[in-house]
């Protein structure tokens, strides 16, 4: 009896935090700590330019700190590198992490389903097949922006054709969504692989995209897909408290006060549009959009006031970190920053789950 | 609703912060410069005779060993491997994806590069004021006027006229003694699992014409077309070439081969691919060893 009374003041305790505005806390601690992963990832690379020399070419970019450092032993080629090279690299990868992470997290809460990620309506598919198609059809010598533009078109296209074709009247169940796009998804790789086994030659350069990396992205990359990504993952966020209504079910989140129809359209554009935004400039990266949410949940718990901000973060600080180890592992070579994901986070995650698991017993 | 401020207040610091990256390298054009035309058609200015090479493609770093530049090659490629010297030059990533940090930190004065998968590195490398040159072939005689072309940025136009005119010798014997020769059927295995092979269009094509053969695949859609057995063993060619990856007595060891004549006739041939694939001087080698295979009673 005792002990029942106990449990169930912890749950009061537990139920009033909750009620309690999102954790500036940890939000700040987390921006903080992505903001260093970030430097830190800026002065890592194979060219040698020291910790010093590096802090003094970023430092002289500032508006008006930077009149006042010299910058008399740091040559062209290392400004070149840390301001032209790693700097938008890393930006690039910390946009994208914080966006395939929140559109992730984003999806699991409106499909209802934990295996759900950015690209299961149909966003990396659609990508694949317009960069094939950029690529094969030798569109892609027209600039280097042409095939993130053309994926994202594919994005787009095939998401929207995944929500036509689950709509029924103005209402989107979510399990055909799902359905939808798993088939759609099917359908278009099938037409990929198709155009990249006749044009053979240009294979190992839609292989290529399809492993996704960050490799000679520059500031076009970032400009291109920032405002999209920004936008997108702080609209998202503001709808934190709705996904969490909209959990208990389409109905019951109408019956307490939510445009359940009128949310789920509008997070899953957004959704669509932030997911084809990454996955346009960075090819397919598979596991993040997936497994970093989950990973977050384990630790801060379903809520997705926490989840969706700390989401977004913990997701740049892995991409970042991940990017960084698939530059400089292998010395002169890099390895696609897909495969790293997968590698670190796979074990990570199993970590955390056994930790849950020993928990709750 | 206050949050959706909040969002536009931090999206328009973001964009104003994003608004001020990034710029462009300037360009001045000097007096001494000279324009040079490309494969890709680019014309490229090269302002004083470069001093300091890169090269992303295995077949001009074989050029440049071969017109004696190899002093002035600060990095090559993990896959120039040819000749054993370019092993020791200092590594600039691989072919498909070099890195362009290590590119930069060399700070070279030219990079050159191959048409197909590392056309967007061009552009990347231009916008970090780097001089790019892209030098690809697929027929013997783009080669020769790449050579050449490369003598002449190079400051080197004796050299290059020296090695082109023996290389054009050589071609020309080749193709003088097969003249009015009967054309074998040649089949060329460019893969064996799925079944592939060089179509017109490709260099492997041109040599074997060259060397006086007919290709089996002379006739395709595609340039690598996949082909199925079925074709192969319809149109049962002559003499039977592959990647010297493979060896000659797998080859005709392989199930169903016993029924070509190729394989009866015991003229299954193996190749180093480089000699036909690369489009740099060994290519010379390369179709001669065609024709050896090709009209064994012709050539010793």
């Amino acid at each position: 009896m005792e002990l029942c009374k106990m449990d169930l003041a912890e749950e009061a305790k537990n139920v009033s935090k909750q009620i309690n505005s999102p954790p500036v806390g940890k939000i700040a601690a987390l921006t903080i700590l992505l903001i260093f992963v970030c430097l830190t990832a800026i002065t890592i690379g194979p060219a040698d330019i020291t910790l010093n020399q590096t802090w003094r070419i970023l430092l002289s970019q500032m508006p008006v700190l930077g009149e006042s450092i010299t910058l008399d032993d740091v040559k062209i080629s290392q400004q070149t590198i840390v301001l032209q090279i790693r700097l938008p690299r890393v930006l690039l990868a910390a946009l994208v992490g914080i966006a395939l992470a929140a559109v992730g997290a984003t999806f699991q809460g409106l499909l209802k389903n934990p295996m759900a990620d950015p690209y299961i309506i149909g966003v990396s598919s659609g990508a694949a097949l317009g960069a094939t198609i950029a690529i094969v059809t030798g569109l892609s010598a027209a600039g280097y922006l042409a095939v993130p533009w053309m994926a994202f078109a594919g994005a787009l296209i095939s998401t929207y054709t995944v929500y036509n074709i689950a709509r029924v009247g103005s209402r989107v169940p979510v399990y055909t969504l799902l359905l939808a796009g798993v088939a759609l998804s099917a359908f278009m790789s099938a037409i990929m692989s198709f155009l990249m086994v006749l044009n053979s030659k240009e294979m190992q350069q839609v292989v290529f995209w399809l492993l996704g990396s960050f490799s000679a992205r520059n500031w076009g990359h970032v400009q291109a897909a920032a405002p999209l990504i920004i936008i997108g993952v702080v609209v998202i966020n503001c709808f934190a408290r709705d996904l969490n209504i909209m959990l208990f079910g389409d109905h019951t989140a109408q019956h307490l006060g939510i445009d359940a129809e009128k949310t789920k359209k509008l997070l899953l554009t957004l959704g669509a549009f932030t997911a084809a935004a990454a996955v346009s400039v960075s090819g397919t990266i598979g596991f993040v959009g997936l497994i970093v949410p989950h990973g977050v949940r384990l630790v801060v718990g379903p809520d997705h006031r926490n989840l969706m901000p700390i989401s977004a973060l913990a997701g740049g600080i892995f991409m970042v970190i991940t990017d960084t180890f698939a530059r400089t592992f292998l010395g002169s070579m890099e390895i696609p920053v897909g495969i790293i994901t997968a590698m670190l986070g796979g074990p990570f995650f199993i970590y955390l789950l056994k930790r849950k698991q020993r928990n709750e017993f | 609703m206050k949050n959706i401020y909040q969002a536009a207040l931090i999206l328009m610091v973001c964009v104003m912060l994003l608004a001020g990256c990034g710029s462009k390298a300037d360009t001045t054009v000097g007096e001494d410069s000279k324009i040079f035309k490309d494969v890709l058609g680019r014309e490229v200015e090269i302002k004083e005779t470069p001093k300091k090479i890169i090269s992303l493609t295995p077949a001009v770093t074989e050029i440049l060993f071969e017109l004696g530049l190899d002093e002035r090659i600060i990095g090559v490629t993990e896959y120039c491997n040819y000749p054993e010297a370019a092993l020791k030059k200092p590594k600039m990533g691989d072919f498909a994806n070099p890195n362009i940090e290590l590119v930069v930190d060399a700070e070279p004065h030219i990079v050159f590069v191959a048409a197909g998968v590392q056309m967007e590195l061009i552009e990347r490398l231009e916008q970090l004021g780097i001089t790019v040159f892209c030098l690809d072939a697929e027929s013997v005689d783009q080669v020769i006027k790449n050579i050449q072309m490369t003598g002449e940025i190079m400051g080197v136009p004796e050299a290059a006229q020296k090695l082109t005119s023996e290389m054009q010798a050589k071609v020309d014997a080749v193709v003088l003694k097969v003249k009015d020769q009967e054309r074998p059927v040649v089949f060329f295995e460019v893969w064996d699992e799925p079944l592939m092979s060089a179509g017109p269009g490709t260099f492997i094509n041109s040599l074997i014409e060259l060397a006086g053969g007919q290709n089996l695949a002379g006739d395709a859609d595609t340039r690598y077309p996949q082909l199925s057995m079925e074709i192969l063993f319809e149109r049962d060619p002559d003499v039977y070439i592959a990647n010297d990856f493979h060896k000659q007595s797998d080859i005709m060891s392989r199930p169903g081969y016993e029924n070509l004549t190729a394989v009866k006739t015991g003229r299954v041939y193996t190749i180093n691919d480089d000699l036909v694939t690369l489009p740099g001087p060994r290519v010379v080698l390369g179709l001669e060893e065609m024709a050896r295979i090709i009209h064994p009673e012709l050539f010793q």
